[in-house]
């Protein structure tokens, strides 16, 4: 085995958390577990979903077009995850001075985080397409060039999903930083918004209403299966491999010839900072609400991965408004005999976004090593606590202002009945903010290297998007039935639960175990 | 007077910590903690600034209970961790507005306070860096200027030497003194033994979770060097 095949397995080995099944500390072995679990679960769910959308293709009598569908949802699913991610694990990855430091090539150490992502994202796109093929091998003519098939498309799909993101991502901000407006919410909501663009494009332009044909649209794959031993297939995966090939050079190149570049781009803004000698000082919530924002826009995977669901509220509102979504009074759906509303829909829309927030989830978590701070501070838990809160129900109070005059403007409900659902989703919000920290409080992890660990794979972050996820269905259920009553009620559980978790939370004890 | 009464802390899926450490520190008092690695050295430190939990006992700092109340014990008490994790996308400056927003320093006291301690530690102009720019030493030199600017009555240094250059070592012993003589308690760990029995009137030693010495330095010295001391009581023969 070569020292970079062992490097490879090693940092996969740390990256799954396998490495911690062996450890001493039952509680780190747990954790290993629970993750891992989760990994194989959620990879087991996507591949059920690949065999209920071969059952869906069959029951349109599309089954040929299988492929064409799998290969852009994975290229948006890779896509969207790498950016939500940030390119910075490429360009800086956690351990690069370890690696750095081994007797390898200087060239290989630069691409090794590189490399491992691709070969990561190779085998499970392989192993989804070989899936695919297998509960589709009764309506493949070609076996032998199948597989050849699914083979070069478990090498393209990947690498273009990775190459088009990364390059998308060290552009961006490029420009930014040459236009000195740079910050991690503006980078990420320009890299993900240019990333997402084509896909809305066609959808909007697409006349169906149906997910399979958008995503068909919008595939890097334009031909179906049975297609495949005519010339224009061939060209067109040729074009394809010429494309990857292309950009995997591009990205080599950037991370090797000018790795320096793209990895100072942090330094020359930290250059530029004023020497202001006035110094301020605030009451102690002001003080640790600047500091939590400072906290959370200074990682980009903590922005991208929770600024997505406030800013798609704000979004949404303001078409709304601006008239973008055109016959929005004459939408309607009908659903195992329930009618579902413009109105209804923007509420269930409105209400999952504010409930499906994980940002004090992983906000405790965030501090580090650093919690020392916070645990030898004259501040009592309740004011972190409240400070971390604060930030969740900032990021959302343009979205859920603007959800009031939409709600006044365009879908003109009644004074009583619009204090209501605002109310409702005021105190939803707030009501998973406390949630979240709580959960996080109980299940704290200091000791990470990487803001995915604790952003993404925290068990604190999984148990907040689970019971998000339970609660939902019954909130909206009763949004749905408009009763003003049940609505109060809800209510008023709520109420009860955010100061039962308050009180709980002014009696512990925070500190280290 | 800080008082430490048979505090005990076992982390869980271990045996390792520390078990019935009493201690009473008076007012002008300079403790060093020395020990072997993982003598309990830094579990003891951490126990009494509230960031682990312990299983037993109490801590109170002039009258003033650790567990009955927090965040006035907190209030006290400046600490300087043994590794200075600090957030490294603020400047210095933020961070340490923060802290005197945190301790609620007094405008004319902070001022007064940073002016000397920036001047002293030479950082007016490192300042107004980003933290991520720093190297150990500045981190270092930054957390004690936070730990300083609010006058505490009580000091807590975790292996403070680690990573200073000669001129904040000589710039902290000479205000540990100073600091002491006006009547602050000041508890640190350490292994350089030197500096210790030059510094220090009293010294705990620690051995695999217990005190095994506990003794003003004068005393300690009349029997032995600190080295055959230390040597002695925590060779396992």
């Amino acid at each position: 085995m070569t020292k970079l095949t062992l490097l490879f397995l090693f940092r996969l080995q740390n990256q799954l958390q396998l490495a911690n099944l062996n450890s001493s500390n039952k509680d780190v072995r747990r954790h290993a577990f629970y993750t891992i679990s989760g990994y194989i679960v959620a990879f087991l769910m996507f591949l059920g979903y690949v065999l209920f959308i071969s059952i869906d293709l069959n029951i349109d009598n599309n089954i040929q077009a299988f492929f064409v569908l799998i290969s852009s949802i994975l290229f948006w699913a890779f896509g969207i995850w790498d950016i939500l991610s940030g390119p910075d694990d490429l360009i800086k990855s956690k351990d690069r001075d370890f690696i750095f430091s081994l007797p390898l090539k200087t060239w290989q150490a630069k691409l090794l985080p590189l490399f491992s992502k691709y070969l990561i994202h190779i085998g499970l796109t392989f192993i989804v397409l070989m899936f695919g093929y297998l509960v589709t091998i009764a309506y493949i003519d070609h076996f032998f060039l199948a597989i050849l098939f699914v083979l070069v498309l478990s090498l393209i799909i990947p690498l273009l999903s990775t190459n088009v993101t990364f390059l998308l991502a060290w552009v961006v901000r490029h420009v930014l930083s040459i236009i000195k407006w740079r910050n991690h919410v503006t980078e990420s909501i320009i890299t993900l918004g240019l990333f997402v663009a084509p896909l809305i494009y066609l959808i909007r332009s697409s006349a169906s209403v149906d997910y399979k044909e958008w995503f068909i649209q919008a595939s890097i794959l334009r031909y179906p299966l049975n297609e495949i031993n005519s010339f224009s297939f061939m060209q067109h995966i040729i074009l394809l491999i010429g494309i990857t090939a292309v950009t995997t050079s591009l990205v080599i190149l950037l991370l090797t010839a000018f790795h320096h570049l793209v990895s100072s781009q942090n330094a020359v803004q930290s250059k530029k900072r004023r020497t202001n000698a006035i110094w301020h000082t605030h009451i102690p919530v002001t003080a640790l609400l600047l500091k939590e924002f400072k906290l959370y826009f200074s990682s980009l995977t903590y922005v991208s991965n929770t600024i997505l669901t406030p800013v798609a509220m704000i979004a949404l509102n303001i078409c709304i408004l601006v008239g973008v979504i055109p016959n929005l009074h004459s939408f309607s759906y009908d659903v195992a005999g329930f009618t579902i509303t413009a109105q209804h829909l923007f509420t269930f829309i409105m209400f999952t976004c504010v409930m499906l927030t994980t940002t004090t989830s992983c906000s405790l978590s965030f501090e580090g090593r650093r919690i020392w701070i916070m645990l030898t501070a004259p501040v009592s838990l309740i004011k972190i606590a409240a400070s971390k809160m604060a930030v969740n129900i900032l990021l959302f109070l343009p979205g859920i202002v603007l959800t009031a005059v939409v709600y006044a403007a365009i879908f003109q409900v009644r004074m009583l009945d619009l204090i209501t659902i605002v109310a409702l989703l005021f105190f939803s919000l707030l009501l998973i903010s406390i949630v979240g920290f709580f959960i996080n409080l109980h299940f704290p992890s200091y000791t990470w290297n990487n803001d995915m660990e604790v952003v993404k794979q925290s068990k604190a972050t999984i148990i907040t998007a689970i019971i998000s996820m339970i609660t939902i269905p019954a909130i909206i259920a009763v949004v749905y039935t408009g009763n003003l009553y049940l609505l109060l009620l809800i209510m008023g559980i709520e109420i009860a639960a955010i100061i039962v978790l308050l009180q709980k939370i002014s009696c512990n004890n925070m500190m280290l175990n | 007077m800080l008082s430490i009464k048979n505090i005990s802390k076992i982390y869980k899926g271990s045996n390792k910590g520390i078990s019935n450490l009493s201690l009473e520190l008076h007012q002008g008092d300079i403790c060093a903690f020395i020990g072997a690695n993982g003598a309990g050295k830094t579990t003891t430190i951490k126990s009494i600034v509230g960031i682990h939990p312990f299983d037993k006992g109490e801590v109170t700092l002039f009258g003033t209970n650790l567990q009955a109340n927090p965040a006035h014990f907190k209030s006290m008490i400046g600490y300087s961790p043994d590794t200075p994790a600090l957030y490294p996308n603020m400047t210095g400056k933020a961070y340490l507005e923060l802290i005197a927003s945190l301790y609620e320093i007094d405008e004319g006291e902070r001022n007064k306070n940073l002016a000397y301690l920036l001047k002293e530690l030479t950082f007016e102009t490192a300042v107004h860096e980003l933290i991520s720019s720093y190297s150990h030493g500045m981190k270092q030199r930054l957390v004690l200027i936070s730990l300083l600017m609010h006058n505490p009555k009580l000091i807590i240094l975790d292996e403070p030497f680690v990573g200073l250059d000669p001129n904040a070592t000589r710039f902290l012993i000479d205000e540990m003194k100073s600091r002491a003589s006006e009547g602050v308690i000041i508890l640190y760990s350490t292994h350089v033994l030197e500096v210790a029995e030059k510094v220090c009137n009293k010294l705990v030693i620690f051995h695999k979770g217990e005190v095994v010495v506990n003794d003003t330095m004068e005393h300690i010295l009349q029997k032995a060097s600190l080295d055959e001391i230390f040597r002695d009581v925590t060779s396992d023969d």
